[in-house]
């Protein structure tokens, strides 16, 4: 599979337009944007509000090609765990921020590293890949910022260029006096 | 900005793409002469970071897959799952990679006429 991926990758051809689409779901989305997606027996378009989820999330879907978006987020918050997304989406922080909430569940999906992609370059938004301070989750936001050597076959598709890391790294422990909030 | 086509215009460009590499195996055998598949290199040395662009391109190098005795098995099967995605595309389905991998692996095990080569 990785073989025929990479052989039609130089092509301009993806896995998923391939017609094989991974298991697992794409990530998760809350927050101030509009997926235009559309019926896939009568073409007819449907418009998804992100905000109208209540305690649950869109999903992002195996391919994400034909999506459109509309959007006045400012950035894109893309968050390395569930829990972590949970929270902010209880507590509404989109709507606060005035951002868009992805929940990346570890490390992300294809799907979910180029919803990403589609979102930042098309509608200009800055995008912060909100991981924890540890060397699995420095890893993890190497994905979306598509630094990964094993696909780069595909990083012109995938990776998100404009991703920053945002989280505490060690030395901020010490840099702001944080000792006492962490656990030893 | 890299757009990629949807829909039946993207499907057209897919099965063009692997018809044109089904032709060019085709065409090969032939001529009595060994097909060969080339992969891009996917290693570290075929990578290229370009602040510019701010990701990993991968450069020219590629590797062949040759049919012989001893390839004849994942020849067949690249072979295999490029007939299921053209059908895919034809049908307008979709399979997992889960499903791609149990029919790959069944096809190549149940040794009936269709298959390249028994496993062993």
């Amino acid at each position: 599979m990785d073989d025929i991926e990479a052989m039609f990758a130089v092509r301009g051809v993806t896995r998923e337009q391939l017609r094989y689409v991974p298991d697992e779901h794409g990530g998760a989305i809350a927050g101030e944007l509009v997926v235009v997606d559309r019926d896939r027996e009568t073409g007819e378009k449907i418009e998804i509000d992100c905000t109208r989820f209540g305690s649950g999330a869109y999903t992002v879907p195996p391919d994400v090609e034909h999506l459109q978006f509309k959007t006045k987020a400012k950035f894109v918050l893309a968050i390395e765990t569930g829990g972590v997304f949970d929270r902010l989406n209880r507590h509404k922080y989109w709507e606060k921020a005035n951002c868009i909430l992805v929940a990346m569940g570890g490390v992300p999906t294809r799907a979910c590293r180029r919803f990403i992609r589609r979102l930042s370059e098309e509608h200009k938004l800055a995008v912060y890949a909100f991981v924890d301070g540890d060397p699995t989750a420095s890893r993890t936001s190497t994905h979306p910022q598509g630094r990964l050597r094993q696909r780069g076959a595909h990083q012109p598709f995938y990776c998100v260029p404009n991703a920053r890391f945002l989280g505490v790294m060690p030395q901020d422990i010490i840099d702001y006096d944080l000792q006492k909030a962490t656990t030893p | 900005m890299i757009r990629l086509p949807a829909g039946k215009e993207l499907d057209k460009i897919v099965r063009e793409a692997i018809v044109e590499v089904a032709r060019e195996i085709h065409g090969t055998i032939m001529k009595d002469r060994k097909p060969t598949l080339k992969f891009p290199v996917r290693s570290l040395k075929n990578v290229k970071y370009d602040p510019e662009v701010g990701y990993l391109e991968i450069q020219g190098q590629e590797a062949e897959r040759t049919l012989t005795v001893n390839t004849v098995k994942p020849f067949a099967q690249t072979l295999r799952m490029m007939a299921l995605s053209k059908l895919m595309v034809d049908m307008d389905e979709h399979a997992t990679k889960r499903d791609a991998y149990y029919q790959s692996k069944n096809w190549a095990r149940r040794g009936s006429t269709n298959s390249p080569s028994p496993t062993r």
